[in-house]
């Protein structure tokens, strides 16, 4: 099956599920950072003439800090985040699923000037459309990845009211999370479509059809979310 | 078109992560993509460039290329939105079915290309996979864009900045650099604006690899957004979800009917299993993970027991030669570490420095002699001598002889060849002080000044010589 996901297995045996990032949300969160870096310099050198001489050496020095250092270190200790990813729901993390720490995130910033090349990162955009993982050259270098915030996938759970009902038979976890599923965006499916769906799992339903094989899956669903 | 039969994961999925879903389409079937995808903009781009040349205006080919885009997108649109639901054609298939991929309102599309719809990709599969037209494709793009317009309108942008920004000054620069005669003919950004030939062939041609490159992804992105947009307004996943338990539940009934059979058949059954398939069945569970490939080396004919003289006391040979050579291993790592600590010891810095030399009084000081055996007995007597005569320097320079001659060898004042006068005042003992400043004052501009120093000065100098050495 076909997913933008990767596999992260825990020395624990746990399975983590990584959601990759490609290059369009990447794109936009590059573009809020550029207008904040922007918007620094330019508030730098409005102020710099008050400093006569030793303006322009701030404005440079500032420059140089906001366009290569402060990237890495918003990544470094701020949960791999700068506030473009933030604004889109991204971070950045080791391949393992780990957080990212100084070197990686110093790698990656660094390399950006390979990436870069040979005009607003052609080649990182190459890299990305190529790579499985979305990743460019830096990622590549730092052995990261940039993700998509869980909770930001996970969105407001809410079922309709219902009387639980206790499935006739045992469904195992993969199957009770589509029943919760069906509950949870049965405001959003048409009547129909949730009539003929409900009509779908007929060991659950029986020959019950329409509004009836619904409410009785919604009352499972309510028996699951665990509501006696 | 099944949702069971889709190749793609179904979940609930950000609007993001559809678009990446998009791209991760198309890095599985680039292969089926690309082929069709650059005949069908190769040829665009040929007929735009055999116009263009006709009649010498590079930027019609930037133009037609442009325009010609939809074209090329129902070309990729056709391959994915086939390959999704398994099924996979060939270059020449696709480009047979030109009939079904041109006939999706492109003329139409093509005339209102001028106003630019801001998300092409998104709302195309209503048009080419579903057939809508005319006011029910309307209704239809404006319930499928209702949460998700916003993004697809942002895929566009963000497409239409790789393109340009990126890919087109990636691929011209590219070409500035591999042609360096062009960069000599140093065409100024603003001149070729002003002159009208701003467009030249090789943008045209940047423009065109430019749309060859990304527009397969922006067609995929869209195509997924689409995709994903359908799979949450008709619960594609929960139908699969829920497909899943009727057939999983409908074969466990089915499997307790068997073994209500079989308990009151017990004759007929295990017979027709074979057991070597049902453990092969378990041992596929996920429980069962553990299988692992190994190479190893083995002997081709393995060795026979072979009967023969009884060699037991070669064992115990190898055993004091493995003792010997384990103490003869330790006394040699001790040697090697006695010798590497006598080495390290010679070459650490010894504990005392050397001892001082000797001081030796030097046996002249600012070109004097200072030997008392080359004064006279009575410094001060000679001196007033030489002053009645009118030597005052010679007079002053016998003092100072005999005053640097009584610190060095009476007084014990370690004066050393390398000092000046200065220092030698600083060195000369406390009582003696003011004698000598006055003598080093009057030698200095004597000596250095070439000033004659007064014979009253040199007398009373004289005179209070013999308090000095006393």
């Amino acid at each position: 099956m076909l997913d933008t996901t990767r596999r992260v297995a825990t020395p624990e045996g746990i399975e983590l599920t990584l959601h990759l990032a490609g290059p369009v949300p990447r794109a936009l969160a590059w573009a809020i950072d550029f207008a904040l870096r922007l918007a620094v310099v330019f508030t730098v050198m409005m102020f710099a003439p008050l400093l006569g001489n030793a303006g322009m050496g701030i404005v440079l020095l500032t420059a140089f800090f906001v366009e290569w250092l402060a990237p890495a270190w918003f990544e470094a200790a701020w949960r791999g985040q700068t506030p473009g990813k933030r604004a889109l729901g991204l971070a950045v993390l080791n391949d393992d699923g780990t957080p990212l720490r100084w070197p990686g995130a110093l790698t990656r910033n660094l390399l950006r000037a390979v990436d870069f090349l040979p005009v607003l990162y052609g080649i990182g955009l190459a890299a990305m459309l190529a790579n499985r993982d979305f990743k460019r050259l830096g990622d590549l270098a730092a052995g990261t990845v940039v993700v998509y915030q869980p909770e930001r996938i996970a969105q407001a759970r809410k079922l309709p009211d219902a009387a639980p009902i206790v499935p006739p038979v045992a469904l195992d976890l993969e199957e009770q999370r589509a029943l919760l599923e069906l509950a949870e965006r049965a405001g959003s499916l048409t009547r129909e479509r949730l009539e003929e769906l409900a009509e779908l799992p007929a060991p659950l339903v029986g020959r019950l059809e329409g509004g009836r094989a619904a409410a009785r899956l919604l009352g499972m669903a309510s028996h699951i979310a665990g509501r006696e | 078109m099944q949702p069971a039969d889709i190749a793609i994961a179904l979940r609930r999925r950000s609007p993001w992560e559809a678009m990446d879903l998009g791209l991760a389409m198309l890095q599985r079937w680039w292969r089926r993509v690309y082929a069709p995808h650059l005949i069908v903009s190769g040829a665009i781009a040929a007929v735009a460039f055999a116009l263009a040349w006709a009649v010498q205006k590079p930027w019609l080919a930037l133009l037609i290329v442009w325009w010609l885009k939809p074209l090329d997108d129902r070309v990729v649109l056709h391959v994915l939105s086939r390959a999704v639901f398994g099924e996979l054609q060939g270059t020449r298939a696709v480009l047979a079915s030109a009939g079904q991929w041109l006939r999706t309102g492109l003329l139409g599309y093509l005339l209102l290309r001028p106003w630019p719809d801001m998300a092409r990709s998104f709302y195309l599969p209503v048009r080419q996979l579903e057939g809508q037209r005319g006011g029910s494709a309307r209704e239809r793009r404006s319930g499928l864009g209702r949460r998700v317009h916003g993004y697809a309108v942002w895929l566009t942008l963000v497409c239409l900045a790789f393109e340009w920004l990126v890919l087109y000054l990636s691929l011209g620069m590219l070409t500035e650099l591999l042609l360096p005669a062009k960069s000599s003919e140093g065409r100024d950004f603003f001149e070729a604006l002003f002159d009208g030939d701003f467009w030249t062939w090789d943008d045209a041609l940047a423009y065109a690899g430019a749309v060859a490159l990304l527009e397969p992804f922006y067609v995929a992105a869209g195509f997924a957004l689409y995709l994903n947009r359908r799979s949450v307004l008709e619960g594609w996943d929960i139908e699969v979800a829920l497909r899943k338990i009727a057939e999983r539940h409908a074969a466990i009934a089915a499997g307790v009917l068997m073994a209500l059979l079989i308990a009151f058949h017990p004759s007929s059954s295990y017979a027709q299993k074979d057991p070597k398939r049902e453990i092969a069945e378990v041992l596929k569970a996920p429980e069962f993970p553990h299988q692992r490939d190994t190479t190893q080396w083995r002997a081709r004919n393995p060795a026979e027991p072979k009967e023969g003289p009884d060699l037991s006391w070669l064992g115990a040979l190898g055993y004091a030669l493995a003792n010997a050579a384990r103490v003869a291993l330790w006394v040699a790592a001790a040697a090697a570490l006695a010798y590497a600590l006598w080495w390290a010891a010679r070459l650490l810095p010894r504990g005392s420095a050397p001892p001082a030399e000797p001081y030796r009084p030097p046996a002249s000081l600012f070109g004097m002699e200072l030997a008392p055996e080359t004064l006279p007995a009575d410094v001060a007597a000679a001196a007033g001598a030489l002053a009645a005569e009118g030597k005052l320097r010679e007079a002053l320079g016998l003092l100072y002889r005999g005053a640097l001659s009584e610190l060095v060898h009476r007084r014990g004042v370690r004066l050393l060849a390398s000092h000046t006068e200065a220092e030698v005042l600083a060195l000369s003992p406390q009582e003696k002080n003011p004698y000598m400043k006055q003598l080093i004052e009057l030698w200095r501009q004597c000596a250095y000044a070439r000033r004659d120093p007064g014979r009253s000065e040199v007398e009373r100098l004289a005179q209070d010589y013999r308090g000095f050495a006393a």
